[in-house]
């Protein structure tokens, strides 16, 4: 035991157990009440986007199909289920079901035909496909265009938002402690290969989209339903992009990474309020300069377990070789 | 003959456009047999296994094991149906595990529904469990246990090489197609390839196929030897007769007029 | 090394205690404000597409502050602090600003948005904590209608599209009309429906009615079909970059028709764009810069003063809905968000850059519009008319 007292300090194991104390933190402030309405209010940004975030993952990181559509899903989802809860007047969970649905559906629908292009390629008419959804949002008479709609019932409380965001990660964490999971990752390593191994490469492919636009949908409903108003521009190209960034920079194929990428680019700009016009200057500065010393994101494709908090309690001893 | 093929091949033609890679090529494999496929560059021999397991469909003609027809269906369900394969430009997943390597190929096996893995039943602990220890054992049968947790990519060449076969193997194959198994690797190491090859087909009673330039492995190895030129099946029989097969030498040294 | 953890631990655990009281109670607790300061919030988009009339109503509004502060100030000498929050017209960043400028800064109300959706969730937020707001732009018909808590110094879509249809009619003595509209765009659809309306109550006859996306560079296939109708008008609700393109290759192809519009064609940039095909047309916007009154001439004057440019609509509208509150928190007699709104919504025949207003039930301001053309690369004043 001595002499591992000299070993490489346990910066996952820290860093996990950091993550843990704020989350509770957050979660007392919040349950007491002491909370700011400032920070709720980005808190449940953070929540939608972690699920966005950590649902794109699925797709563009650990199945490497490059997508460019997910605001095209979560548009999906977004209308879905404010129509539902206007016209309707199901109860909320019912709305985000049939939204992520809706999107879940959508995205098998253009997926199985678009599945056959690869890496740029595929990007491009995942892309166009956004675009399209938008596009058909913007000329239906029941989304009423570019006026957006109004009057959707706020419904969304961000115990809901933490909740969801709390089951898409754990869905994702499961899933690649799986056959299944693995089964996506051998698809993005090699996709000949996966197949000579048995794996329905199709299936996965369809799977991964439909389970992303799933929770891109549901994230989408969340959102119709926190902002009482939504409208085809806040479902554009660029919020497929910001997604995608928050992805790239938590590292593509890690779940950790994504869940710490969107937090931080999601404080940011309102972190940044103080500098006024400079601030998405700086934004982007931070960007470049966070890609430059990491090019692989933030936590590459390493994930933080809870096995390694308990390894510093252990005494940080038998380290095995885990990467 | 007592005992059916396991598998047979009828009239199989590949054409590309003009091209034709095989053409009207039919053979059969026996069980627990060991067949080399030999040809010079070019001769189809690879474009054979693509037919066999599902990459390419043949222009014409059948393949089926166990008197099943198998031509048509996609790579992954000839591969659950029992053919594995090795590939002559290793196609390892670099980024993963040695052991995520084997556990993806156990997936036909062991696989249970995504719910199970979704609420970590005890049917999940107990099929991951089982993957587990096969894969402990194939590696430890293929000297890899000590690598387990290394990425693919960081493996030496030969360590890659014996990662293909042991990923193959744990598709539970009846039927194991090794595309130039030693390629690349020197004599010694070529030995010790010749003796797992020998030892796996004993332990797992398999049918192995094998396209190789290493002479001295195939001579040794193979009970039957088929030989490919031009896309057609020029000669067929033991090493001996091989050996002795003037069209195969032809076809090796050049046309002699 | 167990203790090794258990430091660690706590060192962590102290950590997030001071992070939690820079971050939470600080600001948490009722910070003493000094008397002499009120706070006003600005939201607007000062990047992004929508930056321009962002830029300008915050202009605007640092004028009227400039302007009252100079003279005394509100309240018995109270200063006006104006704290402007960019939401580069995102609906997500409005609702962070509303909260931080409610909360944080503890403004006693709030100049904008500038654009219709954030306006719309920002008016959502203003009534659940009784927070005024008076946008300078968002010219949405409903918006005022979420809460009782908003209220706007322009007209809406719907009230200066039968200001044109009226004048069109009666003043021109047109009969057909054609319409090209934005069908990516709220404002567009407003203004382009409202016309119809009122120009066929009037009489008239809407022969054809087309539309283009945002962005189209090529309006050839929808003027063909116009100009098979021909119509005495064409009616454009659309923005001035849009306008000139369009007025442009109407004059290529030949058609012969007056083209109108609304406040989105009130720009320099249009005559730029447009040249000699400009000549002629009309539209309906919030004030004219050639309008010889002394309110608009003097705050043109300091416009150009201070920031070295010339404003569009967006300026003079900031400053109108600046002052507006200003005169209404004098009216409250104190700095109490509830009893300004009750100030604003009593609000009567208040003079500003754009007009003299009173506010119908929905808070929405009764006022003139100002019908302007443009004349030998000018642009002229036509009339100031009431519906």
């Amino acid at each position: 035991m001595a002499q591992q007292s000299k070993e490489k300090i346990n910066w996952d194991g820290y860093l996990t157990l950091a993550g843990a104390i704020l989350l509770v933190l957050v979660n007392v402030l919040l349950i007491s009440g002491k909370m700011p309405a400032y920070y709720r209010g980005i808190l449940g940004f953070v929540g939608i986007n972690i699920i966005l975030a950590v649902s794109l993952n699925l797709i563009n990181g650990i199945t490497g199909q490059f997508s460019l559509g997910h605001a095209g899903f979560m548009a999906i989802g977004a209308y879905v289920s404010a129509l539902i809860s206007i016209h309707l007047k199901w109860p909320l969970y019912l709305a985000l079901i049939c939204g992520g649905l809706a999107a879940a559906f959508l995205g098998i629908v253009i997926g199985l035909p678009t599945l056959r292009l690869k890496g740029d390629y595929l990007a491009i008419a995942t892309l166009g496909m956004g675009e399209i959804i938008r596009v058909v949002l913007l000329n239906l008479d029941i989304t009423k265009g570019a006026r957006g709609l109004t009057g959707i019932p706020r419904t969304t409380s961000i115990y809901l938002v933490e909740l969801v965001a709390f089951i898409t990660i754990i869905f994702m964490v499961n899933l690649m402690r799986s056959t299944h999971g693995r089964a996506l990752l051998s698809i993005r390593e090699d996709e000949i290969a996966a197949e000579a191994m048995g794996i329905n490469v199709t299936y996965y492919k369809v799977f991964a989209f439909a389970a992303g636009a799933f929770f891109a949908g549901v994230a989408g409903g969340l959102f119709a339903h926190l902002m009482g108003y939504i409208a085809p521009k806040n479902f554009d190209f660029m919020r497929s992009i910001e997604i995608l960034v928050m992805v790239v920079l938590g590292g593509l194929g890690s779940i950790t990474g994504s869940v710490i990428a969107t937090i931080v680019l999601t404080i940011l700009p309102e972190a940044l309020r103080g500098f006024a016009e400079y601030r998405m200057v700086l934004y982007s500065a931070l960007l470049i300069v966070i890609m430059l010393f990491r090019p692989q994101g933030l936590m590459g494709t390493r994930e933080l377990q809870i096995e390694e908090v308990r390894k510093i309690f252990s005494g940080g001893g038998d380290k095995d070789a885990r990467d | 003959m007592p005992e059916t093929n396991l598998l047979e091949c009828q009239n199989l033609t590949m054409n590309f456009g003009g091209l034709t890679a095989v053409a009207n090529l039919s053979f059969y494999l026996k069980k627990q047999e060991l067949v080399g496929l030999i040809g010079p560059n070019g001769a189809g021999k690879t474009t054979v296994f693509n037919m066999l397991t599902g990459v390419y469909t043949p222009t014409e003609g059948t393949i089926s094991l166990n008197e099943e027809t198998i031509s048509g269906l996609s790579p992954n369900k000839i591969t659950q149906k029992g053919i594995a394969r090795t590939f002559q430009n290793i196609r390892l997943f670099n980024e993963l595990s040695v052991l995520d390597n084997i556990r993806i190929a156990f997936h036909g096996r062991c696989s249970y529904p995504l719910i199970h893995s979704l609420f970590l039943t005890p049917k999940f602990y107990r099929e991951e469990k089982a993957m587990e220890d096969g894969a402990y054992e194939l590696l430890s049968l293929l000297r890899l246990e000590h690598r387990l947790n290394d990425k693919a990519k960081n493996l030496s060449y030969g360590e890659m090489r014996r990662l293909e076969i042991a990923r193959a193997l744990a598709t539970g194959p009846k039927i194991l197609l090794l595309d130039e198994p030693a390629a690349g690797m020197n004599p010694q190491e070529t030995e010790e390839l010749t003796g797992l090859i020998a030892k796996i087909r004993e332990k797992f009673d398999l049918t192995i196929f094998l396209i190789e330039h290493d002479m001295s492995l195939v001579m040794k190895l193979c009970e039957r030897i088929m030989v490919l030129d031009y896309g057609i099946l020029i000669a067929n029989g033991s090493p001996e007769e091989i050996q002795k097969n003037k069209r195969v030498i032809e076809a090796y040294l050049g046309e002699e007029v | 090394m167990k203790k090794k953890g258990l430091w660690i631990l706590l060192i962590v655990l102290a950590l997030a205690v001071v992070v939690y009281f820079a971050f939470f109670t600080g600001k948490g607790e009722k910070t003493s404000v000094d008397e002499k300061i009120v706070k006003i919030g600005f939201i607007g988009p000062l990047t992004g597409p929508a930056a321009s009339y962002g830029t300008n109503a915050k202009n605007g509004a640092v004028l009227a502050v400039d302007d009252i502060n100079a003279s005394g100030g509100i309240l018995d000498g109270a200063k006006i602090e104006l704290i402007t929050e960019d939401n580069k017209g995102d609906t997500t960043e409005t609702v962070n600003i509303m909260n931080k400028l409610i909360e944080q800064d503890k403004v006693v109300a709030i100049v904008g948005p500038v654009t219709t959706g954030p306006t719309t969730v920002a008016a959502q937020m203003a009534g659940e904590n009784k927070m005024p707001i008076v946008s300078p732009t968002a010219t949405g018909d409903k918006i005022t209608q979420i809460s009782e808590f908003v209220a706007r110094v322009c007209f809406y879509d719907s009230y200066q599209g039968p200001v044109m249809a009226k004048f069109a009619r009666e003043n021109l003595g047109l009969k057909t009309a054609a319409i090209l509209y934005d069908s990516t765009n709220d404002y567009s659809m407003g203004l382009a429906d409202s016309f119809a309306l009122k120009f066929t109550e009037l009489g008239g006859e809407i022969v054809a009615k087309e539309a283009f996306y945002a962005g189209d560079q090529d309006f050839n296939a929808q003027l063909t079909n116009i100009a098979a109708k021909n119509p005495e008008a064409v009616f454009v609700p659309a923005y001035y970059s849009d306008d000139a393109q369009i007025l442009l290759q109407a004059k290529a192809m030949g058609l012969n028709a007056i083209f109108m519009g609304g406040d989105g064609w009130d720009s320099q940039e249009l005559i730029n764009g447009a040249g000699d095909a400009a000549e002629g047309c009309y539209f309906t916007t919030h004030y004219s810069s050639a309008d010889t009154s002394e309110k608009v001439q003097e705050f043109l004057k300091k416009y150009r003063e201070k920031y070295n440019a010339e404003p569009n609509f967006a300026g003079p509208l900031g400053y109108d809905a600046t002052l507006l509150l200003a005169d209404a928190i004098e009216r409250a007699g104190e700095a109490n968000p509830v009893k300004v709104n009750e100030a604003i919504v009593a609000t009567k025949g208040l003079t500003g850059v754009t007009g003299e207003f009173s506010f119908d039930e929905y808070r929405n301001p009764l006022k003139e519009v100002t019908i302007a053309t443009v004349k030998d690369g000018k642009f002229a004043l036509v009339d100031k008319v009431r519906p």
